[in-house]
């Protein structure tokens, strides 16, 4: 809900502009060099293998690709002394081979790279079952009958349900992948508001170039409350400086580091094909 | 009486103590004072007293000054009623009654008894320029105390083209040094380095929590409505508190006492109707003014079912009565109500207002002594409405009632007294949440807060030589969060305590003491030295996850949690008139430094959540600069330049790794310049043109990768600036009749008359067609917006 609101703040602000008829233009403006920072992605999931992803920061109008980091020894152990060195498989990405992801359980990632040293602990909380999974095709979210002629339904209204334990806190992020791309958006949810209740989820896909045998998949993930504090404050973070509060890098659940996260995490892939 | 006097001293002295431990004793306090006077003074002398008012509407003056032309230096000024009071010898005087663009009054008057006088000045129809010098004083600004103080005269103001037409006077504010705008969409405003939440705004002395309409385009004052404006930069006297930045004393008209009159303007986004008259003549009148915009229904006319299927007005009223029962009493009841609507695809709704209303009493004791009772009323609210099938809506609302209980005491012509006490009773209601039947939401409500505030204040303007003039004062303030309810205590965002309150149970008491100080040191009547300094403390807090101000945005009490704000100021500031006092010159510098800042954590939800006290950063901040300000008071040519050097820096832990940065006010240079120029009798034109640094703000150093999309990497707050911000404003007036019965004028504008694309906001975003390339976006609103406005008065 509250993202929500967060979104019809953001459309008064478009009705502000739309009244005054605003207008966009790219600008050039000065931008400083920044140091390079190493840049963390860490997950482990439910039944699944750890994987690391180590890259660097670039200045901010570099153009090229971001620059994997390579040779870093990276551990990962459990609360009850199992442990595993990761392997590099591609340049930049490590995984583990035997070690897998159990809910209940507290897992410790290490990564040593040059003079760096960074740490994190998690634990894979209990998953929460997916009760529905549906996606509507519309002209509009929220559905409505076209006003223009040839308007043609571009929006995808994903609705995701589960139904939230009452007796703990908990933690949701959904992964949405369109045609295997990641959505840049985080939806991440808590139960503040829906303690106990069955919750529906609804993610609006807006994409007028979808066609027959396409996909959408989300993957609902059962997360730690500091991998939702990282998530949840990412989301002002990729926006501008205009209406949003002062960005700021997200809190990062790693010590060492300013830039990344570790995420225990559970899994269920759920997956819609465009008829 | 002497020796009844000392009696009556040492009773009062012996209750003392007694009465400080009790929430009464202020008025008791302030019959020792009035005590003390009494019998200090000796006899032969006699007061002079009364009201001035504009013979024409009956309109009470506020700030006439009645002189004494034989004592240079001595005099009185009416206060926010009208009245003065002065003490003089027995022997023959010669009084100067005078008002800036009202015919003085000389009298010779023979003082030997208490007299009571009414001055009925007549409206100056002449020419700006025509004007004769001498009768007039206009170097107020050279021998008062007052220093950060910012006068707008409403007349004035009606010229000075703005944006859509609308005489404004908050816009027209911030076209003064030290007072800077949030925004171009924003109606909020940055006083010496304050947040635009900590400006305390007063109309008719009830608190307006959001001056805003329509997204900022508009303010809540309704000029029509308006008889004088008063803006405190610096030092407030104490009889105003809870605020740490400044003070904007709105005071409405009171309605023509003498002919029924119906007067308003009819533009092209907005119409304003306005009726006043006598109720009894002489005795009562009232006055009725609204305004609403219709801005929605050229939405209405656009063949786009995303645009026209909106709505966007508002509307506001004020109404405002007032009865003289007899030579003493006065009493006035007045009231605002204002509301925005807007609602979205019918998907969306929300809507939000402010309504006010305040009953007074004014009542003369003696000829030395008078008293104003208030009963003030004010309430913010604002409403979200998801209208979709798992529909909801959101309620919240800040409300207070106010007593306020004041004196003037006019011992003799070299002190005035002002003393009082002021009780709030505030209610905040920070979030209800209603839903729909199928709503996945748990329909929740917030718990709501309640707090007392009570404060005693006095404070006394002493003129002990012609060269002197000093005005000192205290406030103290008692400050308690109640119960029912659960207060939580926070250690880095989690709870560590939880504790149950009884309803009327103290959660927290905070108390305070504010000290006033304005001294002025008068070299001649054309140059003066002045210095102030002040503390101010807040209790209620807005918490904002935007950069603007946000009609969402809620107000927090102090707690447990929530340290009161505190605010300290010290000002400085040399004043010079010159050409017989056409020429005003000011130039002040000033340095504010504050304690308990408050911001928000990256990400934190602030609506509907319990628990927003553990959202919060806290920290200190400092602001310092200088402001000059050049005025030219008369002949065909009018206006100012005004110019602010300044720097605003917070220190908040947990933010730019506990580094200070400069504020997103932190504006550098800023430069207005205001003219209005009267051609003939029908035409005058005006223009104004502003510059100023762009605001500080945070822009991404570099970039890097999460899950395969492109996130900014952030060195430090505030770290870069906007674009440079500047704009010309045209504006033109044509008289089109003017008689004593019927008066029309047609007002031209244009904003931004030169059409610079001045940024609203600037985005960086990836390329279209290559993600690798990041582009930097600049949105702005505004080129030329013309507006033609038609006025009417009969």
């Amino acid at each position: 809900m509250l993202l929500k609101i967060k979104t019809y703040s953001k459309l008064i602000i478009l009705i502000a502009a739309m009244i005054s008829a605003s207008c966009s233009e790219i600008i050039e403006i000065n931008i400083n060099d920044s140091h390079p920072q190493l840049v963390v992605e860490a997950s482990i999931g439910r039944g699944e293998p750890a994987i690391v992803i180590l890259t660097r920061s670039v200045n901010l109008f570099h153009t090229g690709s971001f620059p994997p980091v390579s040779g870093a020894v990276i551990t990962i152990s459990d609360i009850e002394g199992n442990s595993e060195i990761l392997s590099e498989i591609n340049p930049g990405i490590y995984t583990s081979v035997n070690l897998k992801g159990e809910s209940g359980q507290t897992y410790f990632l290490n990564v040593e790279n040059e003079a760096e040293t960074i740490s994190s602990s998690g634990r894979i909380p209990e998953h929460v079952p997916v009760d529905s999974f549906r996606v509507v095709n519309s002209i509009y979210p929220g559905g409505g009958p076209a006003v223009l002629p040839n308007q043609t339904a571009d929006f995808y209204e994903v609705y995701v349900t589960y139904t939230d334990p009452v007796d703990k806190q908990n933690y949701y992020r959904i992964v949405l992948t369109v045609n295997g791309t990641i959505s840049g958006n985080n939806y991440v949810y808590d139960d503040r508001l829906t303690n106990g209740n069955q919750v529906e989820n609804l993610l609006v896909v807006y994409n007028p170039e979808l066609k027959t045998g396409d996909s959408i998949t989300v993957e609902v993930q059962c997360i730690s409350k500091p991998a939702y504090e990282y998530f949840k404050s990412m989301g002002g973070s990729s926006g501008g400086p205009g209406s949003s509060s002062s960005p700021a890098n997200p809190y990062t659940n790693l010590q060492g580091a300013i830039l990344g996260f570790f995420n225990p995490h559970t899994v269920e892939r759920l997956q819609y094909i465009i008829p | 009486m002497k020796n009844g006097g000392q009696v009556e001293q040492s009773y009062y002295f012996r209750h003392l103590n007694y009465m400080l431990k009790n929430q009464f004793m202020k008025i008791h306090l302030l019959h020792l004072f009035i005590l003390i006077s009494v019998s200090v003074f000796a006899a032969q002398k006699h007061t002079i007293s009364g009201t001035v008012s504009d013979a024409s509407s009956g309109e009470s003056l506020i700030g006439a000054t009645i002189l004494i032309d034989e004592i240079p230096g001595t005099g009185a000024s009416t206060n926010a009623y009208g009245y003065f009071s002065l003490t003089l010898n027995d022997s023959q005087y010669t009084l100067i009654v005078s008002y800036l663009g009202y015919k003085s009054i000389v009298q010779a008057i023979n003082i030997k008894e208490n007299r009571m006088i009414n001055f009925k000045l007549e409206p100056d129809t002449r020419q700006l320029d025509e004007v004769e010098v001498t009768a007039r004083r206009t170097n107020d600004n050279i021998l008062s105390t007052e220093i950060g103080v910012e006068r707008v005269q409403v007349k004035e103001i009606a010229k000075v083209p703005v944006i859509f037409g609308e005489a404004d006077i908050l816009k027209t504010l911030k076209l003064t040094p030290g007072i800077k705008s949030v925004g171009e969409a924003s109606g909020g405003f940055y006083v010496r380095g304050g947040n635009s939440s900590q400006n305390l705004i007063l109309l008719d002395e009830a608190t307006v929590y959001n001056a805003d309409h329509l997204l900022g385009f508009f303010s809540t004052f309704n000029s029509d409505a308006i008889k004088d404006i008063q803006m405190f930069k610096g030092t407030a006297p104490a009889e105003y508190g809870g605020r740490i930045s400044s003070v904007l004393d709105v005071k409405m008209n009171d309605g023509n006492n003498q002919t029924h009159h119906i007067g308003g303007g009819i533009g092209l986004i907005s119409s304003r109707l306005n009726l006043e008259g006598p109720i009894v003549k002489e005795k009562g009148s009232y006055l009725v003014t609204a305004r609403r915009t219709y801005a929605d229904l050229f939405l209405k006319l656009s063949p786009d079912e995303l645009i026209n299927n909106n709505q966007l007005y508002f509307y506001d009223l004020n109404l405002k009565a007032n009865y003289r029962i007899d030579e003493r009493n006065r009493i006035f009841l007045s009231g605002y109500f204002g509301r925005d609507v807007f609602e979205f695809q019918e998907r969306f709704g929300l809507d939000w207002g402010n309504i006010t209303g305040t009953l007074r009493w004014n009542h003369l004791w003696n000829a030395k002594l008078f008293s104003n009772t208030s009963i003030i009323y004010s309430n913010y609210d604002y409403k979200v409405n998801i209208l979709q099938d798992e529909g909801f809506s959101l309620t919240s609302i800040i409300k207070n009632w106010n007593f306020k209980h004041e004196f003037q005491y006019y011992p003799d012509s070299k002190n005035t007294l002002t003393f009082g006490v002021n009780s709030f009773y505030h209610t905040i209601i920070p979030g209800q949440l209603d839903t729909t039947e199928d709503s996945d939401f748990t329909p929740t409500r917030l718990q709501e807060k309640f707090a007392v505030d009570n404060g005693v204040y006095i404070s006394n303007t002493w003129k002990p030589t012609y060269n002197l003039n000093i005005n000192y004062g205290l406030r103290f303030s008692a400050y308690h969060l109640f119960g029912p309810g659960d207060f939580y205590t926070y250690r880095d965002g989690a709870i560590t305590d939880t504790t149950t309150y009884a309803k009327n149970q103290i959660v927290k008491s905070y108390y305070q003491i504010e000290p006033r100080l304005n001294i002025a040191y008068i070299f001649d009547e054309r140059n003066s030295v002045k210095a102030s300094f002040t503390r101010n403390t807040q209790n209620l807090h807005l918490i904002s996850n935007a950069t603007s101000t946000l009609p969402t945005d809620i107000w927090l009490s102090s707690s447990n949690n929530v340290k009161p704000e505190i605010g300290n100021q010290f000002s400085l500031g040399y004043f010079t008139n010159f050409k017989e006092d056409m020429y005003q010159l000011s130039t002040e510098i000033y340095y504010r430094w504050m304690q308990n800042q408050i911001d928000l954590k990256n990400g934190a939800d602030i609506n509907a959540n319990e628990h927003i006290e553990g959202e919060l950063l806290f920290g200190v901040g400092r602001a310092y600069g200088a402001e000059v300000l050049l005025r030219k008071k008369r002949g065909k040519l009018t206006g100012w330049i005004g110019y602010t050097w300044s720097k605003t820096e917070r220190l908040i832990d947990g933010i730019n790794n506990g580094n200070w940065y400069p504020a997103r006010q932190d504006i550098t240079h800023d430069v207005s310049v205001v003219g209005i120029y009267d051609i003939n009798k029908k035409w005058s034109v005006s223009a104004t043109w502003v510059y100023n640094t762009g605001n500080a703000v945070t822009f991404p150093s570099g970039k890097y990768l999460v899950n395969g999309n492109v996130r900014y990497y952030y060195t430090e707050r505030n770290g870069y600036r906007m674009p440079d911000y500047h704009r010309l404003d045209l504006g033109a007036t044509r008289i089109l009749k003017k008689t004593s019965k019927y008066e029309s004028s047609l007002n031209f504008s244009v904003y931004n008359a030169y059409g610079h694309k001045n940024p609203f906001t600037i985005d960086f975003e990836p390329d279209e067609n290559n993600p690798e390339v990041i582009n930097a976006v600049k949105t702005y609103l505004f080129t030329y917006v013309p507006s033609i406005t038609y006025n009417f008065k009969f």
